[in-house]
Parts: structure tokens; C-alpha cells; sequence
């Protein structure tokens, strides 16, 4: 499959920089096509949601949300999200370390679409890429 | 009458009498005037010669004799006629007197039945016509009442055969018009030549009046008697003057013990216990007040025969009897109550005491006389004198409590309602002392439910208890306790902070240890993926081994984590059932492993208990694990898990084959991060056995290990069921 720059955006909210990278690699290694957008804290997703507000960019087929952020957590984000006339039913897909039922709770009460807990193995990480592309990108009927 | 009485008077030998009489005398003059006419006339022939002069003579003695039987006649006849009349008169008066007497005169024929041959006419105040019974229709013998008929019979037939031939008979008589009267038969018999008898007479007396006032005399007698010797009470007759008994009921003779002739020969002495203060002569002061007309009563020690003392009641009068002076002793055997009053005195001092002992007063309040009753502690707590003050309801809540502490006012209320019925209060109210009344005393006063009394009145009971001292510690306790709650406060908030803080401590470590865990496998498998030229067979063994240690370092975060949510999960309670747990865990163990091992599951197939199936669940993966883990290297690996219910609890255990331990470690095995086995062996971090022991302590059950090393091991839990 080669890279399709129409091809709709992922957004990916993590703070962590290795992360970010290991998003990217995995992506990269499993030839996904669409192109990932980072926000490196809540208040860059935020700031994006204004972009895609005000056209300059197009907004994302899927969120990919880590909870633990710096300033704004992941909840908050999702929450604002949530609460946007415009862009309120975009996927959110929560994607953390945390495995703990309180966090699984609250993200699904705050309106998350699916919750995926970070594998540390990188093969399965990079499984847990391509699951996440093919369905919420390709699979998923995306709301108008 | 007097024709009757003529004519049918009982019969003599008079008539037959009269006739020889007369007889005679007829004879005698015919047989004297023959003789005169023939010696007289014998005597002038013999004498006078001369016709004439014998002619004269013999007219002359014609005279003579005529005039001497005429006198003599006359004579006779006055005589007889005299008689006659003075018999008529006296036979005239007879019977007036018969006919006015109470008493009949009968007579009987002797033959069967006795018919009535004569009966005087006064029969006739009886309300019987003498025809009635002279008629001969009735027999005499059936006017007599059948009760009193045989014996009348026999008496008689025994009289007529071997006399004597008077008798004296009583016996009921039938006087017509359903009326008897009771008659006194007085009968002799008359008896011919042979000793047979001829006729019964017999005088008859009614005596009705006096057989009933004989049978009244006797019935009130009697009466008397049986009142006398049923009574409860002893009764003893004295003489005045003598000093001796003459009289002396049953209940008397029971009382002391004697036969009735033994006690009319004691004396007041012998039935006194001769005791001080119950000396002989202070009795007989008492009795020479009762014989002055006082009525005495006191208690008295008396003896009985056997010698034993008991108390009496005695009660002394002076009475009249058939025209004695006796003094009339009544006697009540006191024993009993005495005893009963010794008892309830030295319950009341017990009582006494206790109450001082205790500190606790009693009350009693009578609702309809409104009086209230203080035992003596009552007063001594509340500091009066029972003989200065006499305690009100209404005066109690103004001078006794004061009404602006405790529940005074309360209490006021509840005892103005209380009637019969009321249920008691099962509160206890707490009373203050009036200022006025001396240094500050709490009472701590209880009511009970109003009761009858045995007198009809209706009382409430209660007590009062110092409760000063309780108030104290308590107001100290209370005190002590606030600071106390203030302490378990600050402390439960420190040590909610300090959970909350362990809480975040370990849900950051765990998921912040993951991210760089998550790099070094990320970029050593990149490594290996896109260095693997660059590297020798060296290198890549290091690559190797970078990212087992970080598997294992993951897996130990993840147990970590395990072992930190299961002590911050919510507990659930519910009804489990053991058997398809059991299963479920086995089903989800490491399939290589569990294929190769035979595993007994032994136990009751509906065994349910109460608990928590998420924390039981997690125990039994964890044993389960290990046991398939450490059997593992036997050529057949045997696990068995039994269990059974045993009271409350359920003993549940799970061995198997395997390599087992050493029992010296038998203890440590559960501390966390401890093993026994080195990790390339036995991969695994330590943390398992933690969790099954944790789990099961939260769950208020217990565990046990036992093994040997390379016989396998055996752990043993009890839950409650």
C-alpha cells in the first residue's frame, strides 16, 4: 500500500517522546498509510481542535489519547472533544499504560470510543497500530 | 255422752255384782220373814190360848212386822239411791275431767290391727271423730306412721308375750288431713285367766311440741358441737374459780397435743412455755382483767405435750355458760406467721443492707391514695430523717431535684399519668440533687410498671441510684472519647492520605516503570531487526537477554499492579459455587501445562459459599498456577483439590506432586518477591503466594502450607462459608 496523501489523518496525543517515535516506527515498519498528526500535551489538542475549526486543517479519522498528559490530562481532552458542536463524534481511542478499571470506567463515562492498554511488547505494539489503523480508518464508518 | 259413757264405759264386774246383792237381800228377807211368820205365830199358840186375844196379838204382830220391814226398806233403799247418785255425780265429773284432759283414753280389741273398741271423746281436739275410729273400717295400726309402724309392732308383740304389761311407746299418729302428731302411748294390757290377752288401754298424749323442741334442743346442740370442735381456732373453757379446764375443742387438743381428759386435768401451767417474759403470773393478771369483763387478746408462748414451744394467739373472755362463769379461751396457733414475720424481718434487713451497699434507694408511689413510701437509704441519700420528712410527690420535684437539670420535669410528667395499666417507663431518668440540698449527687431513678396490690390499691415501684460517680467517669469518658474520635480522625484522614499517596505512588511507578520498559523492547527489537549485520553472535545474545529482562520486568510490574488493585478493589458478598470456579480457573491456566497434568477435583458438586468470587478466583489461579508450575518436571504431574464444609468453615486444599519445599521456609513462601527457586528454573516474581495469602485474609480466611522437598506440597485454606 503505498502513501496516499488524502488519506485521512491520525491524531495521536502522547507526551512521551519514545513513544511518539515507537508510534511512528511502528506505523512505518507496517506500511500503514495514513499520516499521524502529534499533539505533545492536552493544549496542543486542544489548539487543534481550533484548527479544524477554523479549516486550516482537516480533522483526524481517529484520536489516539494517552490519559496521563502534562497541564491538560487526556480525560479533559476528551471531554472538550466530547462537548464540540462540530467535532463531538470524531473516534476517540484511548491508548495508556494503565490498565486500572477506574480509568477504563471514566474514559468509556467521558464518551471514549475504545480503550487499548499500551502493550510494552513492541511486536504486539505494532500489532496493536495496525488493529488500531485498519479498523478506525479503514473498517470504521466515519460520522459526517 | 254420759249415755256413751254409760253404755260403753269399760266394762267391770259391777252389774253382775249389783244383781247377786240384790239377790241376797231378797233371799235373807224371805227367808227371815218365813221364820218370824212361823215362830212368832208358833209362839203366841203356845202362849195365848184365848182366839181373841191371839187374833189380836197376831194383828197386832202383822203391824209390828210390817212397820220394822218398812223402816229397814227404807233404810236400804236411802242407802243404795245416796250411793247411786253420789257415783253418777263423780262419774259426771270424771269425765268432764277426761274430756278436758290432754290425755285420750283408748281402748283396743286384741286381735290384728287392734281395732279401737272405746276412745274418749277428747280425741276430738286431735281433729278425729271418736266414730272414725270406733267405726272399725281403718286398723289402728295403719293411723301409725310407716317409719315408726314395725318397730311399734314388734314392741308390742314382744310386751304381749313376755310383758312387762306396762309400757311407754312414742311414735307418730296420723290425725287425717296429711297431719301427724307425735303421740306418748302409755298401754297396759289386760289378760284373761290363761294369761291371754283380752283388751289393750291405753292413754294417749300428744307430745308433738315437745319432741320437736327435744329435737331442736338436740340439732342446736349438735350444731354447737360441730362449730366447736370445726373451728380453726382452739377453744379452752376455764373454771373461775378453780382455775381447772372444763372444756376443750378439737382444734385445742391438736394444738397442744392432749387427749381431751389429759387437757381438763392441766392447768395453765403445764400449756405455757414458762419462758421470761412469759411468766404464769402475767397471765393470770390478764385473766383477772377478762374476768372483770375486758376482752383480752395478746401472744402468748405456749407448750405442746411433746415439749416443743410455739407462739398462739390467744383471746380471753368472760362468758356465761348454763349458768356457770367460765372464761372463754380462744387459741390461734401463730407459728407460722411469726415465722413468716422473723423471715420478711430479716429479708428487710437484708434488703437494708443491700440497699446501702449499693447505694440504691426504692420508692413506692400508690396512685390512688397519692401517698409515697422512701425506704430508709432513700432518705440517707437524699439527705433527710425519715421521721422529719414526710415525702409528696408534689413536694419531691420543687424541693428534692432541681428542675433545671436532668430530666426532672420529665419524670414529673410520667408519674402525674401514670394508672393502673401503665406499662413502665424503660427509660431510667437522671435526677440532680437541689442546690439546696447539699454538695451536687446525681440519681439515676428507674419505674416500673404499675401493679395491684394485695389491698386493691394500685402502686408503681422504683429505685433511685447515686449515680454521682458514674456521672463523673462518664462525663470523663465522653470527654476521653471526643479526643479519642479526634485522634482516629486526624489519623484516618493521615492514613487515607497516605494510601491515596501509596495509591498514586504505585499506579505511577507501575505504569511509569512501563513506558521506558517500552523502549528498551522497542528499540532492542529495532535493533536486532535492522543491526543484525552489525552485530556478532554475542551482541545478539545481549539483545536477547535485554528484552527477557524486560518480559520479566514486565511481568513483575504487572503482579505489582495485581497485588495494588486487589487491595484497593471493593469487596463483593455474594453466593459462589465452588465447583464451576474451581473449573473456570483450571480453564484458564497455561494450556501446555494443564493438558499434561491430571487434576482430581473432589468435592460436594453443589457447594456454595458466601464471598468474594473475584478475590477466591484469584487465590485459586495463583495456587493452581503454582502447582501446575512446580510439578512440571514429573513425568506425570498430579494435582487434587478437595473440599469439604466442616461447621461455618469450608477447608479447601490444593497439592500436588511436585518439587515441594522445605518446611523451614514454610512461612517465608508467603512474604512477597520471595522464592525459593531460581527464576530460569522456575520463572515467576515472587509475588503469587503474597497475593493467595492476601486475598484470603481480606476475605477472613486463612492459609497453610506444608510440603517436603520433592514430595510435594500442600496448601490448606479455610474460608468462612
Amino acid at each position: 500500500m503505498s502513501p496516499n496523501a488524502r488519506q485521512p489523518a491520525i491524531l495521536v496525543v502522547e507526551d512521551n517522546p519514545v513513544d511518539i517515535d515507537l508510534m511512528q516506527r511502528a506505523f512505518d515498519r507496517r506500511n500503514l498509510a495514513n499520516p499521524l498528526e502529534i499533539a505533545r500535551d492536552g493544549e496542543e489538542a486542544l489548539a487543534c481542535l481550533q484548527r479544524w475549526e477554523s479549516g486550516e486543517q482537516e480533522p483526524p479519522a481517529v484520536i489516539l489519547l494517552d490519559i496521563k498528559l502534562p497541564k491538560i490530562s487526556g480525560l479533559e481532552v476528551l471531554r472538550a472533544v466530547r462537548s464540540h458542536p462540530e467535532f463531538g463524534r470524531i473516534p476517540v481511542v484511548m491508548l495508556t499504560s494503565s490498565s486500572e478499571d477506574r480509568d477504563i470506567h471514566t474514559a468509556y463515562d467521558a464518551g471514549a470510543n475504545s480503550y487499548i492498554v499500551k502493550p510494552v511488547d513492541f511486536t504486539k505494539f505494532m500489532e496493536v497500530a495496525e488493529h488500531v489503523e485498519l479498523y478506525w480508518c479503514l473498517l470504521n464508518q466515519h460520522p459526517r | 255422752m254420759e249415755r256413751e259413757a254409760r253404755d260403753r264405759g269399760p266394762s267391770t264386774g259391777k252389774a253382775f255384782s249389783a244383781w247377786r246383792t240384790a239377790s241376797w237381800v231378797a233371799l235373807v228377807y224371805l227367808a227371815v220373814g218365813l221364820l218370824w211368820i212361823g215362830l212368832s205365830d208358833q209362839a203366841l199358840l203356845w202362849l195365848v190360848d184365848d182366839v181373841q186375844v191371839l187374833g189380836w196379838l197376831q194383828t197386832v204382830k202383822g203391824f209390828l212386822y210390817v212397820s220394822v220391814t218398812a223402816v229397814v226398806l227404807f233404810l236400804l233403799l236411802y242407802w243404795v239411791l245416796a250411793a247411786r247418785d253420789r257415783a253418777s255425780a263423780e262419774a259426771r265429773y270424771l269425765t268432764e275431767v277426761v274430756n278436758r284432759s290432754p290425755v285420750v283414753t283408748i281402748e283396743w280389741a286384741a286381735r290384728p290391727g287392734w281395732p279401737v273398741v272405746y276412745v274418749s271423746p277428747n280425741v276430738r281436739r286431735w281433729g278425729i271423730e271418736p266414730e272414725a275410729l270406733l267405726s272399725g273400717a281403718a286398723d289402728y295400726s295403719q293411723r301409725i306412721h310407716p317409719e315408726d309402724r314395725e318397730a311399734i309392732v314388734e314392741d308390742v308383740s314382744r310386751h304381749m308375750e313376755r310383758g312387762p304389761d306396762e309400757y311407754l311407746q312414742y311414735y307418730r299418729l296420723d290425725v287425717g288431713g296429711g297431719r301427724w302428731i307425735w303421740v306418748e302411748d302409755r298401754t297396759w294390757l289386760e289378760r284373761g285367766r290363761a294369761g291371754e290377752v283380752r283388751r289393750f288401754h291405753g292413754l294417749l298424749m300428744d307430745v308433738t311440741e315437745r319432741v320437736q323442741a327435744e329435737r331442736n334442743l338436740r340439732d342446736s346442740e349438735k350444731r354447737f358441737r360441730a362449730i366447736f370442735d370445726n373451728v380453726q381456732e382452739g377453744i379452752l373453757l376455764q373454771d373461775f374459780e378453780t382455775g381447772a379446764f372444763v372444756g376443750a375443742n378439737a382444734a385445742a387438743l391438736a394444738m397442744y397435743g392432749y387427749e381431751r381428759e389429759e387437757i381438763l386435768r392441766c392447768t395453765v401451767t403445764d400449756l405455757s412455755a414458762r419462758e421470761p417474759g412469759y411468766e404464769v403470773e402475767r397471765q393470770q393478771v390478764l385473766i383477772d382483767r377478762a374476768r372483770r369483763g375486758e376482752q383480752i387478746v395478746f401472744e402468748w408462748r405456749a407448750r405442746h405435750r411433746d415439749g416443743h414451744v410455739f407462739w398462739v394467739e390467744a383471746n380471753l373472755q368472760a362468758t356465761e355458760i348454763a349458768d356457770e362463769r367460765l372464761l372463754l379461751v380462744t387459741l390461734r396457733n401463730i407459728e407460722p406467721r411469726k415465722k413468716a414475720e422473723q423471715a420478711l424481718n430479716r429479708q428487710m434487713d437484708r434488703l437494708t443492707h443491700a440497699e446501702r451497699h449499693a447505694g440504691l434507694g426504692s420508692w413506692e408511689y400508690v396512685i390512688e391514695t397519692g401517698q409515697l413510701w422512701w425506704s430508709d437509704h432513700l432518705y440517707e441519700l437524699m439527705g433527710l430523717e425519715p421521721q422529719r420528712y414526710a415525702p409528696g410527690l408534689g413536694d419531691v420535684w420543687e424541693v428534692q431535684f432541681d428542675p433545671d437539670a436532668g430530666d426532672a420535669e420529665q419524670l414529673k410528667e410520667v408519674l402525674q399519668q401514670l394508672s393502673p395499666g401503665h406499662e413502665g417507663i424503660g427509660r431510667r431518668f437522671r435526677l440532680l440533687r437541689h442546690p439546696s440540698r447539699g454538695t451536687e449527687r446525681w440519681f439515676s431513678l428507674t419505674v416500673d410498671s404499675v401493679a395491684e396490690r394485695d389491698d386493691g390499691l394500685h402502686a408503681v415501684q422504683g429505685t433511685m441510684l447515686d449515680i454521682t460517680d458514674l456521672q463523673q467517669a462518664e462525663s470523663e469518658l465522653r470527654q476521653f472519647n471526643a479526643e479519642l474520635e479526634e485522634r482516629v480522625r486526624e489519623r484516618t484522614a493521615a492514613l487515607e492520605a497516605a494510601n491515596q499517596e501509596l495509591e498514586s505512588f504505585s499506579y505511577a511507578v507501575s505504569h511509569d516503570l512501563k513506558a521506558p520498559l517500552r523502549g528498551i523492547d522497542g528499540y532492542s527489537q529495532l535493533l536486532e531487526a535492522d543491526y543484525v549485520d552489525l552485530l556478532d553472535a554475542e551482541g545478539q545474545m545481549f539483545i536477547r537477554n535485554i528484552r527477557a529482562g524486560v518480559a520479566q520486568m514486565n511481568e513483575l510490574i504487572g503482579d505489582l499492579l495485581d497485588y495494588s488493585r486487589m487491595e484497593r478493589r471493593p469487596l463483593e458478598q455474594r453466593g459462589v459455587r465452588l465447583q464451576p470456579l474451581i473449573e473456570e480457573v483450571l480453564d484458564g491456566l497455561d494450556p501446555a501445562l494443564r493438558e499434561r497434568a491430571e487434576v482430581a477435583v473432589n468435592m460436594p458438586p453443589d457447594l456454595e459459599l458466601q464471598t468474594d468470587p473475584d478475590g477466591l478466583g484469584l487465590a485459586l489461579r495463583n495456587l493452581l498456577d503454582n502447582a501446575l508450575k512446580f510439578s512440571a518436571p514429573r513425568e506425570k504431574p498430579r494435582i487434587a483439590v478437595t473440599a469439604e464444609p466442616r461447621g461455618e468453615t469450608l477447608h479447601l486444599a490444593v497439592s500436588d506432586n511436585g518439587i515441594g519445599f522445605d518446611m523451614a521456609f514454610q512461612e517465608r513462601i508467603f512474604e512477597i518477591f520471595q522464592r525459593l527457586n531460581r527464576a530460569e528454573d522456575y520463572p515467576g516474581t515472587g509475588v503469587g503466594l503474597a497475593l493467595v495469602r492476601r486475598a484470603l485474609q481480606r476475605l477472613g480466611g486463612r492459609i497453610e502450607c506444608e510440603g517436603r522437598p520433592d514430595a510435594g506440597a500442600t496448601f490448606r485454606l479455610e474460608l468462612p462459608l
